[in-house]
């Protein structure tokens, strides 16, 4: 059994129940939290009542609390015209999507879920409630909380409120698959990207690129025309948009691990990740459930069944120790401290002083941040 | 103490850098004062000019061994101090680090040390059809090291965003002496973004030793014209309805008749100075989308009264626009004697309320207020003029300067949208921030630089900066964002 | 000495209003030939306004401001990029003269015994060796700084003494044409008419071909530009003087110069002489070949030369003279001819004296545009200045031929 639960209804709430707790208590932030563990001695703060909304429409920024679900933040938006350019798998609260550093294919030309994020409310293990950014889109006043949140699974404190940016939602949408046999992917990419149509994804699934073009109905067929037009030699397939819709939400879920395993994340230069594709699918064989790769962004998901996985890992780091490359785990669980061999997370490029002894690993600088910002390791 | 340890220093850095890389002249050293805001001078005690990334290494890790206090510089072309050296510290310079030391066209990254210009990226990059997105004013002259340091922004941010948009991966050396890659060559690295906490740190977390910037293909097509109003308040207007139907032009600057007419006298690029204010866009992108946002983008403009439109007829017109809107802050030397820069930022839809209370604050004051802005992202640039040599004008205009955030604070701004706290604005801080969030700063900030040396008494607000004036409690912009609530 | 500390104070006075129009907003440092070799502040425009501010305050004048302002080459290439509008040409002129107060009584007769070896060379006639005689002496005896490694520029001209058949002056002419267009007086230059005289019988050429008619008066001493460079006012004024003497003549049109260095010298020539008596009106006769060519509606017809070339801008030219689109506007005249400019900051380093004071950092900065222009990959290059001319000459070598624009109209003329 959990030692208590905590379920603030508001930033201020939950700084007082923190600064009144004892020092020592661990605790473990909740969401939507149906997969959670229930440990032991731990407290849980419960984020769900976190749910303000305030939506700047002219503005498009809009402030929501972390215990707004993810879907529900998108359909308020998608009512008057906007979104927030991420689309991650799964379900779940704004606070986990940003916890976990969520993202889709939309990486392509939006980047990830931190790369929406304006403004955040974080309160820290001691009640400590401070805020970085604002409302405005443009704001380089103190520093970027936020980044240091987005991805951090919770280790230096809790996410309670975040302030994004929201953009047009597109008017209508496109796919174009282009089958693309392993030998053929680097060439294809490259004549897709100098196409001049800009993308909001490509990605890269079982030897298709799929190519995601969004825009207002007037010009896209004919953007589309243009992307083919560039790819003469290909026998192409068109997906109008509810087609289009269908596919991109089934590559969602293909992120998302399977009932037991685990997603890893691969983020390296592109062409080297391009590179790596056929080594991990012939490495990982039948233990490989799929492989998603954001081919233009160089991030790869790679979700692996269950069993073996730290074998897995051990594989997979291999293979990204010579190419330069950072590796990361998603798990239902968000557990950050996930053991990766240290040596994985940091050596781009592998260099001389990097053995020397003189550069530290990103995991000890992290370690540090949480040091000063949770000393009692109450998050970790 | 500090001479005999500076002494130490210079001995040691005699035997492991270049001579050339150290200036020890008095006068030579007084050149790198300051940077692009002169109110603020420090001579430091050295200033270092590493010939190389290995000299860089080692003499910050030489400074640091010595413990003394010292502070980065690129190009010295920011707005807010950011690079004022310490009196008692040493200056290290990243000028002479220079080189592009790869480019990936297919991967679209480049790998650039930390003083390479801005500018020059973006022309040794243009045979493969790509750009360096961040295109601050000062790019011409401002270095990547610089722009990683302020997560400078530019004309093109609205659309393209920021340096941390475009600068995926960094080294740095942190203010404990030991180096480390942050983020990836992919586009979002795993666990937290430490890449992104050291942009726009304001050389406060460490010195960046190499960098992994994003290169973007130049747009298929670019429309760039000039659209004049009767009065600010109209353009300001015909912004937040751009802004407000979801169009994102590349960039919407502006500029009032004052700012007009000094961008005239420096460039002679053909403005007309009659108008009152006037808007300048960019559309760019795929030929087809680019045309239609055209024909969207005039009608607003005819629809908020613009009295006529100045099209680029081609590139050297274009090229004539944006030098004329890049040299607004130096040409208003020419037509003041002094002035202030602000920097403050404001929501897109309060951008007419606010330079309405800006003009206010002109005509109240006596003294001339040129704006001058990045409209599409609501960050102003209000250039206060004032003429030193009159009795307290200098001191009122620092008033009318402050009053100015003032009003954007309230409106749920920013202090600062691409220039920086540095010691231009630490002592605002308090105005937009909390007690808590400050000491929040501070703990981050003492995770990377444990011994407080790395640009110490910038950005946060310290008593002995900012004496024991406590900061005005303003309610956050979140504690009052109700204001705006719909759904 | 009660005129000299006077005038250094009127100096100081107007340095500190000139250099307190400088915002350091740091625009001039790209295009400054200088900084973009060696990044050092003190070598920028910026750095040297600090110094020369400082030097303004205090009164004072350090080594280290003389240092920086021997090693600005004076392209003035940053005066039409601030947005300030900081007068730099102003400002480095009166730095120029500062400078040499205290300066050691042996580099200042060094300093002289160049510009006189070099200003003279037409007075001298055909006898360079005897120049070239005064130049070694001059490396040989170290007058100009303590250690001097190597003097490319002087190099340079010795051996283009070796190997250019030395050419005697022109000597007094005048070539009239039936119904003028026009009438000018043509300045023959000193280093051009001794080294380049190709360029001279050139301007004749093209110019009588546009129905203009040229007179040449044969005595015609310096323009006085290396003495103004080397901050020497008193000799640069009565070079001025003897120059108008000799070239202001009734009934002329304009004063033409193939020369960019000289032509900004002379239209310079109200400020120097503080706009005494015909100077102003003097400077405002005088005109650049090339610019002078622009304002006539070409009678020629010209062979088509169908290829690229690198045009270069001489900085005393594109800046100091604010001179940019005749030269490639004239030259656009000859069917086919594509003008290709190189990358990079414009200077060459040669800046009148300043190889020969500066060799290593005329080196460096020589060696950066050597590299761009190798880079284009064009083996042919026009430069309107005989300076720029010699040094990127010595810099190339064989693999790019090196004409002056007015050699190439000429050549073009069809017979």
């Amino acid at each position: 059994m959990v030692a208590g639960v905590l379920a603030p209804a508001s930033v201020d709430e939950l700084g007082g129940q923190l600064r009144d707790l004892d020092a020592h208590h661990r605790m473990m932030i909740r969401g939507l939290g149906s997969t959670l563990p229930s440990d032991d001695d731990r407290i849980v703060v419960d984020t769900m009542a976190l749910n303000r909304f305030v939506h700047r429409v002219d503005d498009f920024s809009v402030t929501v609390g972390a215990g707004v679900l993810w879907s529900a933040l998108q359909e308020q938006l998608a009512r008057v015209g906007q979104r927030v350019a991420v689309d991650p798998p799964g379900v779940g609260t704004v606070g986990a999507m940003v916890a976990t550093g969520a993202r889709g294919g939309l990486i392509h030309r939006y980047g990830g879920v931190r790369d929406q994020i304006i403004g955040m409310t974080i309160v820290l293990a001691d009640g400590t409630v401070a805020h970085s950014g604002s409302t405005v889109i443009k704001n380089v006043a103190g520093y970027d909380l936020a980044k240091l949140f987005a991805g951090s699974r919770g280790r230096f404190g809790i996410i309670a409120e975040v302030i994004f940016r929201t953009r047009p939602l597109p008017e209508t949408q496109r796919t174009l698959l282009v089958p693309a046999r392993p030998d053929r992917v680097r060439a294809l990419v490259h004549e897709i990207l100098g196409a001049h149509v800009e993308l909001s994804a490509l990605d890269l699934v079982d030897d298709t690129l799929s190519c995601l073009v969004e825009g207002g109905h007037e010009v896209i067929d004919r953007r589309l025309d243009r992307l083919m037009r560039a790819l003469p030699d290909t026998a192409t397939e068109r997906l109008d948009e509810p087609q289009s819709l269908a596919y991109w939400s089934r590559l969602r879920d293909l992120q998302f691990p399977v009932e037991g395993g685990l997603v890893f994340s691969l983020s390296a230069r592109s062409t080297v990740t391009l590179d790596l594709l056929p080594m991990m699918r012939s490495t990982l064989g039948s233990s490989l459930a799929a492989l998603v790769a954001h081919v233009g962004a160089g991030v790869v998901e790679v979700s692996v069944a269950p069993g073996g996985q730290a074998h897995r890992l051990l594989e997979l780091r291999e293979m990204l120790s010579c190419a330069a490359g950072e590796i990361r785990a998603r798990h239902p669980l968000c557990s950050f401290d996930f053991e990766i061999p240290s040596s994985a997370l940091v050596t781009h490029p592998p260099s001389a002083e990097a053995r020397a002894g003189s550069t530290i690993t990103v995991r000890l600088l992290a370690d540090r941040i949480g040091m000063a910002l949770d000393p009692n390791g109450r998050f970790r | 103490m500090a001479a005999s340890r500076i002494d130490i220093l210079i001995d040691r850095l005699r035997s492991s850098v270049e001579r050339s890389s150290l200036i020890l002249e008095a006068a030579e050293r007084q050149a790198y004062s300051c940077d692009g805001l002169t109110s603020h001078r420090a001579v430091p005690k050295l200033v270092i000019v590493p010939a190389s990334r290995e000299e860089l290494i080692a003499s910050v890790r030489a400074v640091i061994d010595v413990d003394l206090p010292w502070v980065a510089r690129g190009a010295g072309t920011g707005l807010s101090g950011g690079a004022l050296p310490d009196e008692e510290g040493v200056l290290v310079v990243t000028s002479r680090l220079k080189a592009i030391l790869e480019v990936d066209p297919i991967s679209r990254i480049a790998v650039v040390e930390p003083g390479v210009v801005n500018l020059e990226l973006s022309k040794a990059v243009l045979p493969h059809g790509l750009y360096f997105a961040p295109d601050p004013s000062s790019q011409i002259a401002c270095s990547i090291g610089g722009n990683v340091a302020e997560n400078s922004g530019g004309a093109h941010c609205f659309k393209y965003g920021f340096t941390t948009h475009h600068v995926l991966a960094l080294e740095l050396l942190l203010p404990t002496g030991e180096l480390l890659w942050l983020g990836s060559e992919g586009m979002d690295g795993p666990g937290p973004d430490l890449r992104g906490v050291v942009i726009g740190s304001e050389g406060t977390l460490g010195i960046v030793t190499r960098v992994v910037c994003r290169l973007l293909p130049l747009p298929e097509a670019r429309r760039t014209f000039l659209a004049y109003f009767d009065s600010v308040a109209a353009a300001a207007e015909a912004v937040s309805d751009v802004v407000s139907r979801g169009i994102t032009p590349a960039a919407i600057e502006m500029m009032d008749h004052l700012a007009i007419a000094a961008c005239e006298i420096a460039t002679g690029a053909g403005l007309d100075t009659t108008a009152q204010s006037c808007l300048l866009l960019e559309l760019d992108g795929e030929a087809d989308e680019v045309a239609q946002e055209f024909l969207s983008v005039r009608a607003l403009m005819d629809l908020h009264g613009s009295s006529h439109v100045w099209e680029a007829a081609n590139e050297e017109e274009r090229a004539l626009m944006w030098l004329a809107r890049k040299a607004a802050f130096a040409a208003a030397g020419r037509v003041a004697p002094a002035y202030i820069v602000q920097d403050g930022v404001v929501p897109r839809s309060a951008l007419p309320r606010v330079l309405e209370g800006i003009g206010r604050l002109g005509v109240e004051s006596g003294l001339s207020i040129l704006n001058v802005f990045h409209a599409g992202d609501g960050n102003l640039h209000p250039l206060v003029t004032y003429d030193p040599s009159i009795e307290g004008q200098e001191a009122l205009a620092e008033e009318v300067a402050a009053k100015i955030l003032t009003l954007c604070l309230e409106e749920g701004g920013s202090l600062t949208g691409e220039h920086g706290i540095g010691v231009d604005k630490v002592c605002h801080m308090p105005e937009m921030f909390t007690a808590d969030d400050l000491t929040t700063f501070e703990r981050l900030r003492g995770a990377f630089d444990p011994s407080g040396m790395c640009n110490r008494g910038k950005l946060l607000p310290t008593p002995r900066l900012c004496g024991e004036r406590p900061g005005r409690y303003q309610p956050h912009p979140l504690e009052e964002a109700g204001l705006g609530e719909r759904w | 000495m009660g005129t000299k500390s006077q005038s250094l104070t009127e100096e100081f006075d107007a340095i500190a209003e000139l250099s307190a129009t400088c915002v350091h907003c740091g625009f001039c440092l790209a295009a400054c030939p200088t900084y973009s070799v060696t990044s050092m502040e003190n070598d920028s425009p910026r750095g040297r306004i600090w110094l020369l501010a400082q030097a303004a305050r205090t009164k004072e004048v350090n080594d280290s401001l003389r240092l920086h302002i021997d090693r600005c080459i004076g392209c003035e290439a940053c005066v039409p990029a601030c947005p300030s509008g900081v007068r730099y040409d102003d400002l480095i002129d009166r730095a120029r003269r500062v400078v040499n107060v205290g300066r050691s009584k042996r580099e200042l007769l060094g300093r002289s015994v160049v510009v006189a070896s070099f200003s003279r060379a037409q007075r001298f006639g055909s006898l360079v060796p005897s120049a070239q005689a005064l130049a070694r002496g001059v490396v040989k005896s170290s007058l100009l700084r303590p250690q001097l490694p190597r003097l490319p520029r002087v190099q340079a001209l010795l051996e283009q003494a070796a190997t250019i058949e030395p050419q005697r002056s022109m000597g007094t002419f005048t070539s009239l044409v039936p119904n003028e267009r026009a009438r000018v007086v043509m300045l023959t230059g000193c280093i051009a008419s001794v080294f380049f005289e190709e360029v001279n019988a050139a301007t004749v050429k093209v110019l009588n071909a546009e129905g203009i008619s040229v007179i040449v008066p044969k005595e015609q001493g310096c323009c006085g530009a290396l003495a103004s460079h080397a901050g020497q006012h008193r000799p640069a004024q009565r070079a001025a003087r003897a120059l108008i003497a000799a070239l202001d003549l009734p009934g002329i049109d304009a004063v033409v110069t193939n020369s960019a260095g000289c032509g900004a010298m002379m239209k310079d020539y109200g400020e120097l002489l503080e706009h005494e008596i015909g100077s102003d009106a003097f400077s405002g006769r005088v005109v650049d070949v090339m610019e002078f060519l622009d304002r006539f509606k070409s009678v020629i017809r010209y062979r088509p030369m169908p290829r690229e070339i690198l045009y270069h801008e001489p900085c005393h030219l594109a800046f100091a003279q604010g001179v940019r689109s005749a030269g490639p506007s004239v030259l656009g005249r000859i069917p086919g001819l594509k003008l290709r400019l190189t990358e990079g900051p414009n200077c060459c380093g040669a800046g009148g004296l300043y190889s020969a004071t500066q060799p290593e950092l005329a080196h460096q900065v020589g060696e950066a545009k050597r590299d761009a222009i190798l880079e284009a990959g064009i083996d042919l290059l026009v430069s309107g200045n005989p300076g720029c001319a010699i040094q990127l000459n010595s810099l190339l070598g064989d693999r790019v031929n090196i004409l002056h624009p007015i050699v190439l109209l000429s050549r073009a003329i069809e017979s």
